[in-house]
């Protein structure tokens, strides 16, 4: 049926995607297209193809949706694939995201009265439709995938993909069926095969990523040289009411999802991962190892005698996957850790460990700054790291505070535990991949050590 | 007769799209050279408010007053304060406004009136003659009990013993200002034909004062009444039977949402009050600009419910009253709480009585954005006298006298306001280095094109080339900076995007505009052509403080035939 695999045009167009994660030689194994969702003859024809690919040795799984036309169209050649035949007749095949009218095609599912062809689904929530015709938008790349904005809806497609139901539309369902205010309303999704290959959500036009409105602050901070509490760009009061966002979201997520308790064993297993993840980063990243010997002490202080509730979490929570919209905060993205196995994305853990992620978050966006520019003050005086430093502890106990939680020496010792785990992990990233930054993951993890210990 | 041939009396909208200016007679100008600001003064300087583009005059009370509380205590609704002028001067002054094209609406204190109005005193002293029954009489201090005290500083009851009488009356301001009792229809005739007095001589319209409070009802708050929003259609069908075209606006310090319900009817276009003021969007833009972050307006305005079709909502940056926090709901107060409580110098900002000027530490360029707001965002701008040149206040003078000293004229003796012998006047005019008169007056900025007043005064004139101000949509566009605050206004044709950075920083942002892909924005205070929009968000540079407002022109006008 294709021949993608054994041409080369298919494998380069996947190459020079942002949203594409091998860097090596990428082989095109197999593909594996649905069902038309209109004619090949109509111009565009247009289907989902499930593309298997194989980049060195490491195997993955693409939507590409495409679209099929009978003459070439100079104004969409930057998603140009390449030719092919197919029925004996010549077809010039294209994006179909980067394809206007063949976007609105993949969209025509939902339409109130579509009627898409076997095997594809398009889910549509309770008074979700589209219009028919309604115009459409190519938002700008992504990481991992491809967002078009059609009326007031963000249609999502997933371009790396994993067999069963993607859990950002599992959580998202759930959260928006029971009501929920703190996230952005899920409205539909697409499922072909096995796969989950879009989501609709609504398109949250007012809206700025918290670590954006974070940095705001931290501008108007280190121009103003004084305490956070006197600053006249204070960020506590939404500090405080993201807290009480995530509180409400882990709540319901803990009413609707599956919930367990640990006990002794599952702590036990819980500081041995926690002692696995520090290995292996010791091992390719010795800057870590003088701070080994602490961060084991505070995975050891983890109280494994008081039963921890766990539950459905967020999994990669930051100020990035938070956005201020005029109806207050929304949190989006539940798919967890994008680099972790499906497995672990939806396994069950102490909310704690979100908390813990949006703590480093709040030191990351101060230092973050200071990292780009380097110092500003005109005057010696100021230790602006120190402003820093007062910033993200105002910040971070308004949040806990929004968040009502509670500090019992157990609940301190597990936080603490699960923000040193972070601080390991962002130190072996930003060695990786960006050393400039790496002092600020380093500075917090011996801070983090030395609070743990008392010192 | 009243002189009306300069207004446009078939436009009963008017309202929408008019500037607004409040003027303090007492502090404009003093024809008389006794030291008080008088009727036949403001009508000397009306040329001035021509050359501002002012539409409407907002006069605050100026009748015979005991002045306790800044002439809101009323001693005689159809009547003018002596040392202010006569009955005459002020239907020159109403005509000579109307001849430039000038409307003037008053103030009319319907819910109380001053202890030395005749109607009290005949109340107290003859309580079965034909006054007797005009305010709230009770042998107990006990009735209406849920309903909170306002002046918490000065009152402890709504209640007060009148010893003449020998019973307490009811008050929700101040103790020497009786409420009216609304349950007698000698009451609303009264007060119908002191509305009446002054619609006869042309009066465009009042600003009814403290209205949520006109009724009490046991086990209510004795706010917002069913009674008091039937009384107020009532005076609505009178006003506009007799006297077409005229304007009702309420001061109603409530949540928008509770405010609307005092538009009226929504089926009908409004049928009660044709404006109110939004109060809660002034503390917030101080505080967008504070917090470099746009949330605080965009919040409010997404939970401002839109108003019936022939309604506006006023808007103002400061005005002669402090700027208040008192009348919001508890989850805004909490919100406000938040932000405030833990700021002492945004607290003490917005709790005090300033101007416009030194609360944003005589920066031009806040005072210019400030003023660009005021003039884009939806509703009609009521501007405050003195603040178009950034006058500055005496915080030394009681009471809220501070933001009430001589307008400034001239850099002459007592700013050109008054003739008098210094010491007479009835307030000191500023004398300070950075805001006094010789540094800050109207004569010095008429000169020079760069001052705020030109530029003020070229602002408005823009505002009044776009009907889409007053009349047009409001739709919030949010965008890629948490700082910059950007929304379209939209009138049929007549389309405006503005673009405020609400940070000291410079900032660029994105704005998603691909729904008008091909037209082309113009900057519309220069006039100047912006690159096109296309399907990519667009991408715009401001300055600290600065702001743009574009004309997005209509696909193929953007180029003249000849080009």
């Amino acid at each position: 049926m294709s021949t993608w695999t054994e041409r080369p045009e298919l494998a380069a167009y996947l190459a020079r995607q942002r949203w594409f994660a091998g860097a090596q030689q990428t082989t095109v194994t197999q593909v594996q297209p649905l069902a038309w969702l209109s004619d090949p003859l109509s111009n565009p024809g247009v289907r989902f193809e499930i593309v298997s690919v194989l980049c060195g040795a490491e195997p993955g799984v693409y939507n590409v949706p495409l679209s099929y036309r009978t003459e070439p169209r100079e104004d969409l050649s930057y998603g140009f694939v390449g030719a092919t035949i197919l029925e004996y007749r010549t077809f010039y095949v294209y994006d179909a995201l980067h394809d206007p009218e063949a976007r609105a095609v993949l969209l025509s599912g939902f339409v109130e009265g579509a009627e898409p062809p076997a095997g594809i689904r398009f889910g549509r929530l309770p008074g979700f439709a589209l219009e028919a015709g309604v115009d459409n938008v190519l938002l700008g790349a992504e990481q991992s995938n491809t967002s078009v904005i059609a009326g007031d809806a963000l249609v999502k497609f997933f371009r790396r993909l994993s067999p069963g139901v993607n859990p950002d539309v599992e959580v998202q369902e759930a959260l928006t069926l029971a009501g929920s205010d703190e996230i952005s309303p899920l409205l539909g999704w697409i499922r072909g095969g096995d796969f989950d290959l879009a989501m609709v959500g609504l398109f949250q036009r007012s809206a700025t990523d918290g670590w954006d409105t974070a940095r705001a602050s931290v501008r108007a901070l280190r121009d103003d040289a004084v305490r956070a509490r006197e600053a006249g760009g204070d960020f506590a009061g939404e500090a405080e009411r993201l807290g009480a966002a995530t509180l409400a979201v882990h709540t319901r997520m803990r009413e609707l999802l599956p919930t367990a308790v640990w006990g002794p064993a599952e702590i036990d297993a819980l500081v041995a991962r926690l002692n696995g993840r520090l290995d292996a980063v010791v091992a390719a990243h010795p800057v870590v190892a003088e701070h080994a010997a602490g961060a084991r002490a505070a995975y050891d202080r983890i109280d494994r005698s008081l039963p921890v509730a766990v539950q459905r979490i967020h999994g990669d929570f930051h100020l990035g996957q938070t956005l201020r919209t005029s109806a207050g905060w929304k949190i989006i993205d539940f798919e967890g850790e994008p680099s972790r196995p499906l497995e672990e994305r939806i396994g069950l853990d102490s909310p704690l460990r979100d908390l813990a992620g949006m703590l480093r978050s709040f030191d990351y966006v101060a230092h973050s700054i200071p990292a780009l520019t380097g110092v500003i003050s005109l005057d010696p005086s100021v230790d602006e790291a120190a402003l820093a430093d007062d910033w993200v502890r105002r910040n971070q106990i308004a949040f806990l505070l929004g968040y009502g939680f509670d500090r019992s020496d157990a609940a301190m010792a597990m936080l603490r535990a699960y923000e040193i785990d972070k601080a390991v992990y962002e130190v072996a990233y930003e060695v990786d991949h960006r050393p400039d930054w790496m002092g600020i993951p380093l500075r917090a993890l011996k801070a983090l050590v030395a609070a743990a210990e008392g010192r | 007769m009243a002189v009306t041939e300069g207004l446009d009396r078939s436009d009963a909208d008017w309202f929408k799209s008019a500037v607004f200016y409040e003027v303090l007679v007492r502090s404009f100008r003093d024809s008389s050279g006794d030291g008080v600001g008088d009727l036949k003064g403001l009508t000397e300087k009306l040329d001035y408010l021509e050359w501002l583009g002012i539409d409407c005059v907002w006069l605050p009370p100026f009748f015979p007053s005991p002045l306790k509380d800044g002439g809101y205590d009323v001693a005689d609704y159809t009547a003018v304060a002596p040392d202010i002028g006569t009955i005459e001067d002020f239907q020159e002054f109403l005509d000579a406004a109307h001849a430039r094209g000038i409307r003037v609406i008053i103030d009319v204190v319907m819910n109380h009136t001053s202890d030395q109005h005749p109607w009290f005193q005949a109340s107290r002293s003859d309580p079965d003659g034909p006054y007797g029954d005009f305010y709230v009489w009770s042998d107990t201090d006990e009735r209406y009990a849920d309903a909170r005290i306002i002046f918490v500083d000065t009152e402890t009851s709504n209640w007060t013993w009148d010893p003449v009488r020998q019973q307490y009356f009811w008050h929700r301001f101040y103790s020497h200002q009786p409420d009216l009792n609304f349950e007698n229809p000698a009451v609303h005739e009264a007060m119908l034909s002191a509305l009446d007095f002054w619609l006869e001589r042309g009066v465009d319209g009042f600003r009814l004062d403290a209205v949520p409070y006109l009724y009490e009802e046991e086990g209510t708050s004795s706010e917002n009444l069913a009674r008091t929003h039937q009384f107020l259609k009532k005076v609505r069908a009178h006003v506009d039977s007799a006297y077409p075209g005229r304007v009702l606006l309420a001061e109603a310090n409530q949540w928008p949402a509770d405010v609307v319900d005092y538009f009226g009817d929504p089926a009908v276009g409004g049928d009660e009050c044709h404006m109110c003021f939004h109060f809660p969007v002034m503390p917030r833009i101080f505080m967008s600009v504070r917090r470099e972050s746009r949330y605080p307006i965009s919040e409010i305005l997404a939970q401002t419910p839109t108003v019936p079709e022939h309604c506006q909502w006023g808007i103002f940056l400061r005005n002669h009253d402090e700027l208040t926090l008192e009348m919001v709901t508890d989850e805004d107060r909490d919100y406000m709480w938040n932000e405030y409580a833990t700021d002492p110098r945004m607290k003490a900002n917005i709790g005090i009585r300033r101007r416009l000027a030194p609360l944003l530490d005589n920066d031009t360029n806040q005072m210019e954005l400030f003023t660009a707001l005021l003039l884009s965002l939806p509703g009609s701008p009521v501007l405050y006298y003195g603040d178009e040149i950034g006058m500055g206040d005496n915080i030394w003078l009681g009471d809220r006298d501070g933001v009430r000293t001589p307008m400034q004229w001239t850099p002459d003796r007592n700013a050109g306001f008054s003739a008098a012998t210094p010491g007479r006047l009835s307030l000191p005019v500023i004398m300070d280095p950075v805001f006094g008169f010789q540094a800050i007056n109207v004569e010095a900025q008429q000169a020079s094109s760069s001052s705020l007043l030109q530029w003020t005064r070229r602002m408005i004139y823009v505002r009044k080339q776009h009907t889409a101000f007053g009349r047009g949509s409001f739709l919030d566009l949010g965008g890629s900076n948490p700082s910059v605050l950007s929304y379209l206004r939209e009138d049929g044709d007549d389309l405006m995007l503005c673009v405020n950075n609400l940070s000291r920083f410079p900032q660029p942002v994105e704005l998603d505009l691909h729904q008008f892909s091909g037209r082309r924005p113009v900057e519309n205070l220069d006039r100047v052509e912006f690159p096109s929009i296309g399907e990519l968000p667009y991408l715009l540079t401001l300055a600290g403080y600065g702001f743009y407002w574009f004309r997005i022109l209509d696909a193929g006008s953007a180029r003249g035939a000849s080009e």
